[in-house]
């Protein structure tokens, strides 16, 4: 699975709209457990996720991240307070396929052993609530739903 | 609001000496960060990687004070992933951006090795298969 979704971005030449790929949404709370690793566990050093977001769902997407950063805030855990430290959602200016908009979730440093998965997080923070969040979440994306979910070793910092 | 194509359109003929702008570098970065994904040919990583060398030495030796803050910003990654037939992928993540300055590879190398430039650039060129380059604003950081 993580090796489609990488090849999906690698199919770009200069452009965003080339990004194509075959996944799923992220990692619904309900879906089962797939063998081997969680392709939302990152033993790198970063984790880069190219989200796709129907154009008309924005405001759902971000309200929801909006959430996620909330339950990390205020969970107990210690990975969860980790994994906040080094999470950032851009917006790319570069429209995606079919008009969706790209969400980039940047993790750098990935909290080690951590597992990313917006579902289990808002559940997590929010309870039942947090499944209905992220069936709003779920439901902004567009198709296909991530074009990238890329596993990342530090090459080298070019200030050092 | 008119756009300024329009606004060019209504304009009177222009002076004889005006010239077309030239198309801005798609290393010109507009937003608060950016994100290329430099898919490498899989017998050509370390032609790109002894670039990406030259390029952190050619930012780091520059006397122009935008270029050591362009390396403070940015960092070089390795996708665990492959990419189609053998390739490997490379992202740079630039964070923060700094903004009215040029990202351009090849202009970075030419400023600090302007005498040897030309094989880098032709390790450069040969090595990449594809690029996609991302201008990102920030939505949300977690952690503040």
């Amino acid at each position: 699975m993580v090796r489609s979704i990488a090849l999906g971005l690698a199919a770009g030449l200069l452009s965003a709209t080339a990004v194509f790929a075959q996944t799923p949404p992220a990692a619904a709370p309900a879906q089962p457990a797939a063998a081997g690793p969680s392709p939302f566990v990152f033993p790198g050093d970063a984790g880069v996720i190219l989200n796709f977001v129907k154009a008309d769902k924005t405001a759902d997407f971000e309200m929801v991240l909006g959430k996620v950063k909330e339950a990390l805030a205020k969970s107990e855990k210690p990975e969860r307070k980790a994994q906040a430290a080094g999470w950032k959602v851009f917006k790319a200016t570069e429209p995606g396929p079919g008009g969706a908009v790209i969400y980039v979730f940047v993790m750098d440093p990935v909290a080690k052993g951590a597992e990313y998965k917006v579902g289990d997080i808002l559940v997590e923070g929010f309870g039942a609530e947090g499944q209905t969040l992220y069936k709003t979440y779920s439901d902004a994306y567009g198709t296909p739903a991530i074009g990238a979910l890329l596993h990342l070793s530090k090459v080298v910092e070019l200030g050092k | 609001m008119l756009s300024a194509t329009s606004v060019f359109a209504q304009a009177a003929p222009a002076a004889p000496a005006a010239k077309a702008t030239p198309a801005k570098s798609p290393y010109e970065f507009t937003g608060d960060a950016a994100l290329t994904v430099n898919v490498v040919k899989g017998d050509k990583t370390a032609d790109f990687e002894m670039i990406v060398g030259k390029l952190q030495e050619a930012l780091q030796k520059s006397v122009r004070p935008e270029r050591a803050e362009q390396a403070a910003g940015w960092t070089v990654y390795k996708a665990s992933e492959p990419g189609p037939s053998g390739s490997v992928m490379y992202v740079f993540l630039i964070d923060p951006v700094v903004k009215d300055t040029d990202y351009t590879p090849s202009a970075i190398l030419a400023e600090g090795f302007h005498d040897d430039v030309r094989p880098l650039y032709k390790a450069l060129s040969e090595s990449l298969a594809s690029l996609s380059i991302y201008n990102l604003e920030l939505v949300s950081d977690f952690s503040k």
